[in-house]
């Protein structure tokens, strides 16, 4: 074991650092550490992914075959750690790590070549269709279904929860297959144009205010045969492969970090306006946040280091990173509404919220509440914290599937 | 960066797994650990030692305390030769081979609550020094030293003292966790010194980070142990006609104890990372870290462990108690996770 890097770590690391120094736009960089809400605006997160995809590092987790770095998961690492010390805008998971994989397992030829290129350079933006209004945790309910029409299929039905889905012209969905009703066939993974006749969004107002949110609506939507992705029939296979893709590791906590070392430095610039008692406790509460990120990030390194091309990290350890991080995510939001007084009563509703210029401290003051009401959904989304725990217990208690 | 075990490492996890699952606590404790050459693990191999690190000696530590073992490892292998290889000069280190062996323990006095029993060392007429304070002495039972700091004039300085050497001022009490505790009233006892150095403070402090990261080691395997123990009891106690293993409400609280586990592995590793000189960051800062979530982590999946297994977890017969005692001696002998969490903040950058 040795947590030290190498020399050509190190080299990589330096390469990948003055790479930012010398392309990430500062208004880019404010703008990733002034979002609120789960992505930065897409003319944002593009801008970057064009200045990515023209280093070669549009994919940083996708084979070399189809355009990737082919990077191994310590280059990972690294390059995380360093985009988000930078704050340089989060690369798109929904487009980039979620469909990807999915259209390189799955997809057909022409299929690959139509999007894959198109995602790395930051053309298309992709949100996902899980979820339904009776169909949360319990994928299997979903009721969206497709029929045989036209010279190919007719979609009908609604998903929600959908984020970005006002912003993105494309969707991946999993319907039901009302054609196709032999047992274990029900399912198809599809995609939909956010753009074609009968797609409809409509926004969800949050608490945050942030517009993440939507719900979309399919009334008579043609669907091209080539947009189903595998077998008609088969889509729960690609849902499964989906979800189970999401295992391969974000290195989140590098972003944690980021904000945590924010939390730390708007603490301290306002340690004058309290007593020392206040600020001792206010130095307890840090370390114990800081504590929680020490060990999520050697729990996320020690899962990740190993896995080879194309490996996932065991259940277990996807949940637990999961559920940690997104603990993690709100402590330091929680206390950043703490740490702020009279602060946290201002309530501003322009989102993205613009810097001030008056340094990151101030801006943090103002990300506090906005960002704090937006997290509650990190242990919602993507599995609740619940269903991880559910998960992790088949572990524990050493149940087979 | 690599933060897979090496295959030394594999080795001596699996060796230590398979000693511990054999291994008699009431007897041959000690001999074991000798002849496993665990007591040297950490000693520099021109002393006897095999020169690892305290990675290595969590990993011993780590199932010992799975065991449910009390033993003064962490003293003796870690910190004990520590201190005496940088303090000590070439003759009072050659004890350390006597350690090695297993012939020889030695103790390390902490203070005792009384403020007006601060030890303090004397100068004798013939050179030698003489100490005066109040001590206690925990694992008094079988050591042959006991390593004491003491204030000299300006200065504070370390020292050895031979047990024999209190005979006739030792009281002997049992400790929460089955081990035994001195307790002196030092009056003028002849004592080896070790170093009067500025720098001994700054050692016998880097000894007690080490000690207290391999008492985390410990406490992660007690705590592992737990979860293992209270998942096996949830599967097969049947209530209300179905095995409580079936009860979201009690898996849910079993996964949050399996958390708390891995937290507290990865803060221990981090920790041994840092004192083995494998990763950058500051090692005392690191060790408190790992002290302040493990002790405290440690309290509440045993805690925890009792409450799942009912009235049942209270009995002497399931020694569950048995470990939340050692979870506050280790707590107690630490520093304690509360001081370590401030100690941790007061080293932030």
């Amino acid at each position: 074991m040795d947590f030290r890097l190498t020399a050509a770590e190190l080299a990589f690391e330096a390469e990948v650092n003055d790479f930012i120094a010398q392309n990430l736009p500062a208004e880019l960089a404010d703008a990733q550490r002034m979002t609120s809400g789960v992505y930065p605006e897409p003319d944002v997160y593009r801008a970057w992914q064009a200045i990515l995809d023209r280093r070669g590092w549009g994919a940083p987790t996708w084979p070399v075959a189809f355009g990737g770095t082919g990077w191994s998961p310590i280059q990972r690492y690294l390059f995380e750690r360093s985009c988000a010390s930078a704050y340089a805008p989060f690369q798109h998971t929904v487009s980039l790590r979620l469909i990807a994989p999915v259209l390189m397992e799955y997809g057909t030829r022409s299929q690959q070549e139509k999007y894959l290129p198109r995602i790395r350079s930051g053309e298309d933006y992709w949100c996902q269709g899980f979820s339904e209004p009776s169909a949360g945790s319990d994928l299997r309910a979903v009721k969206s279904h497709l029929r045989l029409g036209g010279d190919g299929y007719v979609l009908n039905g609604t998903k929600i929860w959908t984020t970005h889905g006002h912003l993105a012209n494309l969707m991946f969905a999993l319907v039901r297959s009302e054609h196709d009703q032999q047992a274990g066939k029900r399912f198809s993974f599809i995609i939909v144009d956010m753009h074609a006749p009968g797609v409809s969004v409509q926004p969800i107002a949050t608490m945050g205010v942030d517009h993440d949110l939507n719900q979309v609506f399919f009334d008579d939507v043609k669907i091209p045969a080539e947009n189903i992705i595998g077998v008609s029939g088969d889509g729960w296979t690609q849902a499964l492969f989906l979800l189970k893709n999401e295992r391969a590791g974000s290195f989140y906590s590098t972003r944690l970090r980021a904000w945590f070392r924010q939390l730390s430095l708007m603490a301290k610039s306002l340690e004058g306006e309290k007593s020392s008692d206040e600020a001792g406790d206010i130095r307890t509460r840090l370390s114990t946040i800081e504590l929680d990120l020490d060990a999520l990030e050697i729990m996320e390194v020690q899962s990740v280091l190993p896995l080879a091309p194309g490996e996932v990290m065991s259940e277990f350890a996807s949940s637990l990173i999961k559920l940690r991080t997104a603990k993690a995510r709100q402590a330091i939001s929680s206390f950043s509404v703490d740490v702020i007084g009279s602060s946290a009563r201002k309530w501003e509703t322009q989102r993205p919220l613009p810097t001030t210029g008056s340094g990151l401290a101030r801006d943090m003051m103002r990300l506090a509440v906005p960002r704090y009401l937006n997290d509650r959904a990190q242990s919602i989304f993507a599995g609740t914290a619940e269903i991880q725990h559910d998960i992790m217990a088949r572990t524990v208690f050493q149940e087979q599937r | 960066m690599e933060l897979s075990f090496t295959e030394d490492q594999h080795l001596l996890h699996d060796s230590a797994v398979q000693v511990f699952r054999r291994l008699d606590p009431k007897q041959q404790v000690w001999t074991t650990f000798a002849e496993m050459g665990w007591l040297g693990l950490a000693l520099d191999v021109d002393l006897g030692g095999s020169g690892q690190g305290i990675l290595e000696a969590c990993i011993v530590a780590e199932q010992m305390g799975r065991a449910g073992i009390v033993a003064p490892f962490a003293t003796n292998a870690v910190a004990a030769s520590y201190v005496l290889e940088r303090l000590g000069d070439d003759q009072q280190r050659e004890i350390l081979a006597h350690v090695a062996d297993g012939s020889l323990r030695i103790a390390f006095a902490s203070p005792s609550a009384n403020p007006a029993g601060e030890v303090r060392a004397e100068r004798s007429a013939d050179g030698s020094f003489l100490l005066t304070g109040d001590i206690l002495i925990p694992d008094v039972a079988e050591a042959g030293r006991v390593i004491v700091r003491a204030a000299t004039q300006g200065s504070v300085g370390v020292f050895l003292v031979r047990i024999e050497d209190l005979q006739s001022v030792l009281v002997q009490f049992a400790g929460i966790d089955g081990s035994t505790e001195g307790s002196v009233r030092l009056e003028g006892v002849p004592a080896d010194l070790l170093s009067a150095s500025p720098n001994a403070s700054g050692v016998m402090e880097k000894a007690a980070d080490r000690f207290n990261t391999v008492i985390c080691a410990e406490l992660v395997g007690l705590m592992d142990d737990m979860v293992d123990r209270t998942r096996n009891y949830l599967k097969t106690r049947v209530q209300f006609g179905q095995p409580l293993a079936t009860k979201q409400v009690l898996r849910h609280r079993v996964v949050d104890m399996a958390v708390a586990v891995e937290e507290s592995r990865a803060l221990t590793l981090r920790a041994a990372l840092a004192l083995d000189g494998l990763a950058d960051f500051d090692p005392a800062r690191a060790a408190s870290g790992a002290v302040a979530k493990v002790c405290a982590a440690a309290r509440w999946v045993v805690e925890d462990a009792i409450q799942l297994h009912g009235a049942m977890g209270l009995t002497e017969e399931l020694g569950i108690g048995g470990r939340l005692k050692r979870v506050i001696a280790a707590n107690s002998l630490t520093g304690g996770h509360f001081v370590h969490l401030k100690r941790h903040a007061a080293l932030a950058g």
